[in-house]
C-alpha cells in the first residue's frame, strides 16, 4: 500500500490495523529475543516470528533460572528454609520471607507478638518501595533512556542503608523468623525512615515530571497492550497489573493479614489517565501511586508501633500437625501464595509449592504481543514487571 | 619500574614496554552486561553512583564482541550453560572472567538442587572468584582491582 | 483465603455422584471429586451465578507415597485446584486423586481446564514437567522449566539424578550437600 496510507495507519495506532498489515505479506523470519539481553528482567527467552518489524507470533521460553527450590524444601526443616525464600524474588525479599513465615504459622497455630507484626509491616512496605523503584526505572531504560535508571539506583542506595541497619544485609535479608522477626528496629532507625519519607515525595514528583509527564514517554506507552477486566481475571493476573486493569482487589484489604486492617490506606486502580484503562501507561502510573500509598502506611505504622518482644517461643524442632494450607500475601509483583502440606511426623514439609505473580503475568505475552512492533513488545514486557526467578523458582 | 633520568627534562619518563602495555590494558577493560540472578542487582549498584565502576575505565557493553571482561553473576543452570559457553566463545581474546557470588563459584546454597551447575568453572576458565551472597559493592571492586593487578603483570609480547 | 463451607455443601447437593468426600474442617476445606467430572464441575462453578469463580489462584500436585525404610512406594497423585470468586470474597478448593498403577495408566485420566482459564495451561505444563501427570485435551503440553531433553520428573519422591547432563557432571564434591528426603 502507498507510504502515505501506511503512515496514517501507523499514527492511528490500534492493534487491529497492525494485524491486517501482517496478514498481507508472507516473508517471515524467526528470531530469538534472549535469554541474554541488556535488560534487567532476567534470563527470559521469547521466540518471535516477525514480518519486517511486525510480530506475527510469539512463544515465551522460560526455565533458564529454574533452581528447584520446591524440591530443596522437602529436605530442609522449616526454620532452615528461610534464606531460600529470599531468592524467590530478590527485589522484594522481606515480602517473600513473611509470606512463608505466615503460611507455617497459620498451619501450626503459632502466635506472633504485636511488635513483630509492626516490624514486619514496616520492612515489607520499605521493600515494596524498593521493588517498585526497580519497576519504574527499567521501563525508561527499555525505551532508551539510561539516566532514570541511575536516579532510581541512587534512591535505592538510601533505602539500602536503612535496611542494612535493620537487618544486616543489602539484598537478601532473611529477616522474618517463624514466630516473629530476627532483630528489633531501634528508635534511631525509625527517625531515619521518617526523614527519608520527607525526601521521598518531592523526589517522586520530580521523577514523574521528568519521565511520566514526558510527551515521548506517554506516546510510546499509551494504548499499548490493553488488558481488559475479563482478560485480567482469566489470565490470573494479580498485584499492580490487575489493579491497573480496573479491578479493585488488594489482599491487604480483602483478606487482611498482619496489622493491615488497622491501617488507613486507599487502593488505587487504573483510570485510563491518558489512554484506555489497562494499557502500559496505566501500569506504570499504578506503581507510582502505590509508592505514595506505601508512604502513608509507613508513617502510620511508625507512629503506632507498640513495645514488646520480637520473637515468640517456637521449638527448635518444629513439627506441624498433619494437614495442608494455602496462604497468600500481597507481594509487589502480585499474589504470593505458599501451599504447604505436612505429614505430621517429620520436621520438614512434605510438599511446598510457591505461586508467584510473575508466572501468570507471562501468560499474557503469547496473546498480546502478536500485532505489535518489536520495540513496542519490549515496552509492553517492561510494563508487566516480571523477574526471572519468580517465574522459574 | 619508572625511572627518572636527571639528564632528561622533567616531562620524560623511562619505562619498559611491558609496563606501558599493562597499564594501558588494565585501565580499559570493557565489561559485558551479563546478569543472571540476585548478584546482577549488586553489579548494577556497583555501576551506579555510589560504587561507580566507570572510574576504573570499565565501560558497559551489551554485546560480547566488544567486551573484554565477563562477570558471571548469579546461578548457572543446565539449561543456560550452553548459552554461557556460546557467549564466552564469542568474546575476542584476550578475555577475562570474574565469577561473582557463591552460586557462580561453587553452586552456592543451590548445590543441593538437581538443575544447577556446581560452579561456573565446570564450563569456562575463571580468573577471579569473588565470594559473597551477594558480594558487597566494595568486595566486587576489590576483585576488580586484583584482576587489574593480574593484568598488569601479564607478559603480553613474549610467548 | 476466605473459605466458605456452605459453598462445598451447595456443590455436593448439585453434583451428588461426583463429589466423593467433603473435608470442611482444617485450614483448607476442600471437596474431593472424581477426575472424569472435573471439567464439568469447573465449567459449572465458573459460569453459575451462585459460585461465580472467575479467578484461578493455583493448581498444585502432590505425590502421595508410602515410605518404608527409606524407600518410597508411589501410591498416586493429589491435584489441588484453588478458585476465588469475581468479588474476591469467597474461595473454594477442589481435590482430585488419581491412582498410580505403575504401568503408565495414570495418563489420560485428568482433563485439562485450559478452555475455561487462560492461565491454566502454564500451571498444567509445570505439573507435567515436574511430576509427570499428563493432562488430556490440553492445547499444548510440553516441558516448560527443564530443558526439553531432560530425563525424569524431578519432584517425584522416587526421582534419582542422571550421572551427567550433556557431558557436565552432576555429582557434588561433598556428600552432605545432597538432599536427605527421609
Amino acid at each position: 500500500m502507498a507510504l502515505i496510507e501506511f503512515d496514517k495507519k501507523l499514527h492511528k495506532g490500534t492493534v487491529q490495523n497492525r494485524i491486517e498489515l501482517v496478514r498481507i505479506s508472507n516473508e517471515e523470519m524467526v528470531i530469538n529475543m534472549g535469554p541474554h539481553h541488556p535488560s534487567t528482567h532476567g534470563v527470559i527467552r521469547i521466540v518471535l516470528r516477525v514480518d519486517g518489524e511486525f510480530i506475527s507470533q510469539a512463544r515465551p521460553d522460560i526455565g533458564y533460572l529454574h533452581r528447584g527450590i520446591e524440591k530443596i524444601a522437602e529436605g530442609m526443616s522449616y526454620h532452615s528454609f528461610m534464606p531460600y525464600t529470599d531468592r524467590i524474588d530478590y527485589l522484594a525479599a522481606v515480602n517473600c520471607n513473611i509470606g512463608y513465615a505466615q503460611a507455617v504459622e497459620d498451619l501450626g497455630q503459632i502466635e506472633v507478638p504485636e511488635r513483630a507484626r509492626y516490624c514486619r509491616v514496616i520492612t515489607a512496605e520499605l521493600n515494596r518501595i524498593l521493588s517498585h523503584f526497580m519497576a519504574i526505572g527499567p521501563i525508561a531504560t527499555d525505551l532508551g533512556a539510561y539516566t532514570p535508571f541511575i536516579y532510581v539506583v541512587r534512591e535505592r542506595e538510601f533505602i539500602y542503608k536503612m535496611m542494612e541497619a535493620i537487618t544486616g544485609a543489602r539484598l537478601t535479608y532473611n529477616y522474618a523468623r517463624i514466630g516473629g522477626v530476627s532483630r528489633d528496629i531501634t528508635d534511631e532507625i525509625l527517625r531515619d525512615i521518617e526523614k527519608y519519607l520527607d525526601h521521598l515525595i518531592p523526589f517522586m514528583d520530580e521523577y514523574h515530571r521528568l519521565i511520566g509527564a514526558n510527551k515521548i514517554f506517554i506516546e510510546r506507552l499509551v494504548n499499548l497492550g490493553v488488558i481488559s477486566k475479563s482478560e485480567a481475571m482469566s489470565h490470573s493476573l494479580s498485584g499492580p497489573n490487575l489493579r491497573a486493569s480496573g479491578i479493585k482487589h488488594d489482599i491487604r484489604k480483602d483478606d487482611p493479614y498482619l496489622v493491615y486492617d488497622r491501617l488507613n490506606f486507599d487502593v488505587p486502580v487504573g483510570t485510563g489517565a491518558e489512554g484506555t484503562i489497562g494499557d502500559s501507561y496505566d501500569r506504570y502510573l499504578q506503581r507510582i501511586k502505590e509508592i505514595l500509598e506505601s508512604e502513608k502506611i509507613l508513617r502510620q505504622a511508625i507512629s503506632s508501633i507498640p513495645s514488646g518482644e520480637t520473637l515468640g517461643k517456637v521449638p527448635k524442632r518444629l513439627v506441624l500437625p498433619k494437614g495442608e494450607i494455602y496462604s497468600h500475601t500481597e507481594a509487589p509483583r502480585g499474589e504470593l501464595g505458599y501451599y504447604i502440606e505436612s505429614d505430621g511426623k517429620s520436621d520438614r514439609p512434605y510438599r511446598l509449592k510457591i505461586r508467584t505473580g510473575s508466572f501468570s503475568s507471562m501468560t499474557t505475552l503469547a496473546v498480546k504481543i502478536p500485532g505489535m512492533m518489536i520495540a513496542d513488545a519490549v515496552a509492553f514486557f517492561a510494563s508487566l514487571d516480571v523477574v526471572a526467578p519468580e517465574i522459574d523458582r | 619500574m619508572i625511572t627518572l633520568n636527571r639528564e632528561l627534562p622533567d616531562n620524560v619518563l623511562i619505562t619498559t614496554v611491558d609496563e606501558v602495555l599493562g597499564w594501558g590494558r588494565k585501565n580499559s577493560l570493557w565489561w559485558l552486561m551479563f546478569g543472571l540472578a540476585c548478584c546482577a542487582i549488586e553489579m548494577m549498584h556497583t555501576a551506579g553512583p555510589r560504587g561507580d565502576l566507570e572510574r576504573f575505565g570499565v565501560a558497559p557493553r551489551p554485546t560480547p564482541r566488544q567486551a573484554d571482561l565477563i562477570m558471571i553473576s548469579g546461578t548457572l543452570t543446565y539449561k543456560m550453560a550452553s548459552r554461557v559457553k556460546l557467549i564466552y566463545d564469542q568474546m575476542a581474546e584476550p578475555k577475562y572472567v570474574i565469577a561473582m557470588g557463591s552460586c557462580a563459584n561453587c553452586g552456592g546454597l543451590f548445590s543441593k538442587s538437581y538443575s544447577v551447575v556446581k560452579g561456573v568453572d565446570q564450563i569456562i576458565p575463571v580468573d577471579m572468584y569473588v565470594p559473597g551472597c551477594p558480594p558487597r559493592v566494595e568486595a566486587l571492586l576489590e576483585g576488580l582491582v586484583k584482576l587489574q593487578q593480574k593484568v598488569q603483570k601479564e607478559k603480553y609480547l613474549r610467548k | 483465603m476466605r473459605y466458605d463451607t456452605s459453598l462445598l455443601e451447595k456443590l455436593k447437593s448439585e453434583f451428588p455422584d461426583d463429589v466423593l468426600n467433603m473435608e470442611a474442617t482444617g485450614p483448607m476445606p476442600h471437596a474431593l471429586i472424581k477426575a472424569a467430572s472435573l471439567k464439568r464441575i469447573v465449567g459449572h462453578i465458573r459460569d453459575d451465578k451462585g459460585f461465580n469463580m472467575k479467578y484461578l489462584n493455583c493448581i498444585t500436585a502432590v505425590h502421595v507415597t508410602d515410605e518404608h525404610e527409606g524407600k518410597f512406594r508411589s501410591l498416586g497423585f493429589n491435584l489441588i485446584y484453588n478458585f476465588t470468586d469475581a468479588d474476591f470474597s469467597r474461595s473454594i478448593s477442589l481435590k482430585v486423586y488419581i491412582e498410580d498403577h505403575g504401568d503408565g495408566s495414570i495418563n489420560n485420566v485428568v482433563p485439562s481446564i485450559d478452555i475455561y482459564y487462560k492461565s491454566a495451561n502454564w500451571f498444567e505444563r509445570e505439573i507435567y514437567d515436574l511430576m509427570g501427570i499428563f493432562f488430556h485435551y490440553s492445547k499444548d503440553l510440553s516441558r516448560i522449566l527443564l530443558p526439553p531433553d531432560w530425563v525424569g520428573h524431578p519432584l517425584r519422591k522416587d526421582y534419582s539424578e542422571q550421572p551427567s547432563y550433556n557431558d557436565m557432571p552432576t555429582g557434588r564434591s561433598d556428600e552432605l550437600q545432597s538432599l536427605r528426603l527421609v
